[in-house]
């Protein structure tokens, strides 16, 4: 194969990458904070890429409808994960674990009906101006405009997380809660307000991955099994909690698969859960997590 | 009855006389069944009690030895398996592939077992989750073995049996021999030290027993009677898809169980008759049948959170 479709399948996996870790990212965070496994991690995915096909019914003539669709549409996912939280998965911090995992089962359970009672069973795809569909010669392979604006919003996202979790009052606080929990409480952080807000965050993420998702492919009612286990894997081969294991794991996961594509198409898949596989059995705790005792 | 010491408590005998009479005439109810359901309540029993073996070996793991395995389906799907390519490509009977697929997925639970079981709860979980998605990806890969997702057809029971109530009575009969054994394991001497790892490992430890040996003894045990159900099923549909193995069967699993409470031994079976039902009645009047099952799973945890038996058996 040639250098040139080598690199096209690099920049592919780089943006799938992306992806990856806006999503993984965000159920890092939620589990660091709250220590719940959150199955509705991918809902919160999927209702991001119909929320921005609803917008884009609205105004889809401007090109600038696509930023602002982008923007909307992770605000609203955000706005209804934290109140999922307020309402409903903040009852069960206490229960045991397994009441949490129904908990977020429920949830899975309710947005995937609603979602098709909503906006159908059909596949949905975005309408998306000319303007990002042009495609740009990139060594004399066609890539379309989207890409790069997928790519640019990405890495303004990345760095805004990054800012936010190393290096304000909030992020400490989010830190240490993932440290150490009954440490951090015991010095007088805000827990209920904390998670609510990490939960803001994180499903944000997700609906701002969902967008991403939709300008790239199809809007399907299922897509939201197949990028929970993604992201499970990015967050258990990162390390659960550590933001900057999410970022390298994304980038392993995202380019491990478009080469895999490559090399062995038929086992494209299975190399993906065959790392984290090994992962689990050599450093359970993941590239960047720390061991628990 | 063992002779009693000073201070340790005797093991009272498995299987009490009010228990197994229980047994027995609940047995002969479901033997009877197929004398008044319609063939379509048929199949719906036959997918209550196959899932319900399913989620009663989960349960092994979940409730007696505090072991969430996301990755249950693997164990239920590869027996489904392992049937349908001993008829396909070894040419055996119905009733040798029922054989040897318990014992496939009993190795296969051997071998995944040594990585799961020294991992403790979430990476445990996150473990099992891995593996079974490898496996479900394997079926859905090997086109030239496995049919990709279209599967492999033509696994049907033998003559003797091929009728649905003939499959039905057969299929009751294995199903309540397993949750026979299952119920003499988890209230034998095994099953005790699996309950008192969970509560206190550490102390377990300091009586010299190895917790990973009996853990993977649970692990192996939930792994045979999950083929045992992945098998039956297997003749059930006639077919074998990569969805057997798959995530939702896994998740399924793990609903029942919780839904009946992991608490009660009988919870998971429990589980599987009130998902089955509230499935089969929702999907008469809408296709939405997600929905009430998420509503009636928020009840459970807001106002039930021993599961359904849980609402019956009040502990003191």
């Amino acid at each position: 194969m040639s250098i040139e479709t080598l690199a096209i399948q690099a920049a592919v996996g780089l943006v799938n990458a992306m992806l990856l870790f806006l999503v993984a990212s965000g159920l890092s965070l939620i589990f660091g904070v709250s220590r719940i496994i959150n199955f509705a991690h991918g809902s919160f995915y999927m209702l991001g890429a119909y929320a921005a096909f609803t917008l884009a019914q609205f105004a889809p003539t401007h090109p600038g409808w696509l930023l602002l669709a982008v923007a909307l549409s992770a605000l609203a996912v955000a706005v209804v994960g934290a109140l999922v939280e307020t309402s409903f998965l903040r009852r069960v911090y206490a229960s045991d674990e397994l009441f949490q995992l129904l908990a977020t089962f429920a949830v899975v359970l309710a947005v995937s009906d609603l979602v098709k009672i909503v906006w159908g069973s059909a596949n949905k795809s975005l309408p998306l101006p000319a303007t990002y569909r042009q495609a740009l010669p990139i060594l004399g392979q066609p890539f379309p405009v989207y890409y790069f604006l997928l790519l640019v919003l990405g890495v303004v996202v990345m760095a805004g997380l990054w800012w936010l979790v190393y290096r304000t009052r909030w992020g400490v606080q989010v830190r240490a809660c993932t440290d150490d929990r009954d440490m951090a409480n015991a010095i007088g952080i805000n827990q209920k307000w904390l998670t609510t807000s990490v939960f803001l965050l994180g499903t944000g993420l997700a609906g701002l991955g969902g967008v991403f998702a939709a300008v790239m492919g199809t809007i399907t009612p299922v897509m939201d099994s197949d990028m929970l286990v993604e992201a499970f894997v990015v967050v258990v081969v990162g390390g659960l909690g550590s933001l900057l294991g999410s970022f390298v794991a994304a980038l392993i996961v995202g380019e491990l698969k478009a080469m895999a594509i490559l090399v062995f198409p038929s086992a494209s898949m299975v190399i993906v859960f065959l790392l984290m596989a090994v992962i689990l059995i050599v450093r359970p705790w993941g590239l960047f997590g720390e061991a628990e005792e | 009855m063992t002779a009693a010491v000073p201070g340790v408590p005797a093991v009272r005998s498995w299987v009490r006389l009010p228990v197994a009479a229980a047994f027995f005439a609940a047995l002969g109810g479901v033997l009877l069944l197929p004398e008044v359901l319609s063939v379509y309540q048929i199949y719906l029993a036959l997918e209550v009690l196959i899932f319900g073996l399913a989620a009663t070996s989960l349960n092994l793991l979940v409730g007696y030895a505090g072991m969430v395995s996301f990755g249950h389906a693997a164990y239920f799907g590869a027996a489904s398996y392992c049937a349908a390519l001993a008829m396909k490509y070894a040419g055996v009977s119905m009733w040798t592939a029922l054989l040897v697929a318990p014992l496939g997925s009993t190795v296969l639970a051997f071998v995944y077992g040594i990585f799961c079981v020294r991992l403790s709860r979430i990476y445990f979980a996150m473990l099992t989750l891995a593996f079974a998605q490898l496996t479900y990806t394997v079926a859905f890969q090997w086109y030239g073995v496995t049919g990709g997702d279209t599967g492999l057809l033509g696994v049907m029971p033998a003559d003797a049996i091929a009728e649905p109530q003939t499959y039905f009575r057969f299929t009751a009969l294995v199903v309540a021999a397993c949750i026979a054994v299952l119920y003499a394991v988890v209230r034998s001497p095994f099953g005790l030290t699996l309950r008192s790892i969970q509560q206190n490992r550490v102390r377990v430890e300091l009586l010299g027993v190895n917790p990973y040996l009996y853990q993977l003894g649970a692990f192996v045990i939930a792994g045979f009677f999950a083929g045992v159900a992945g098998a039956l099923y297997a003749f059930e549909k006639g077919a074998v898809f990569p969805d057997y193995l798959s995530l939702g069967h896994s998740l399924k699993f793990i609903l029942m169980t919780l839904l009946g409470g992991f608490t009660v031994f009988l919870g998971p079976l429990l589980g599987a008759l009130v998902f089955e039902l509230l499935n089969s009645v929702l999907t008469n009047y809408t296709q939405y049948w997600q929905l009430p099952l998420a509503v009636c799973l928020a009840a459970v945890i807001l106002f039930a959170p021993s599961g359904l038996s849980g609402l019956f058996l009040r502990k003191r």
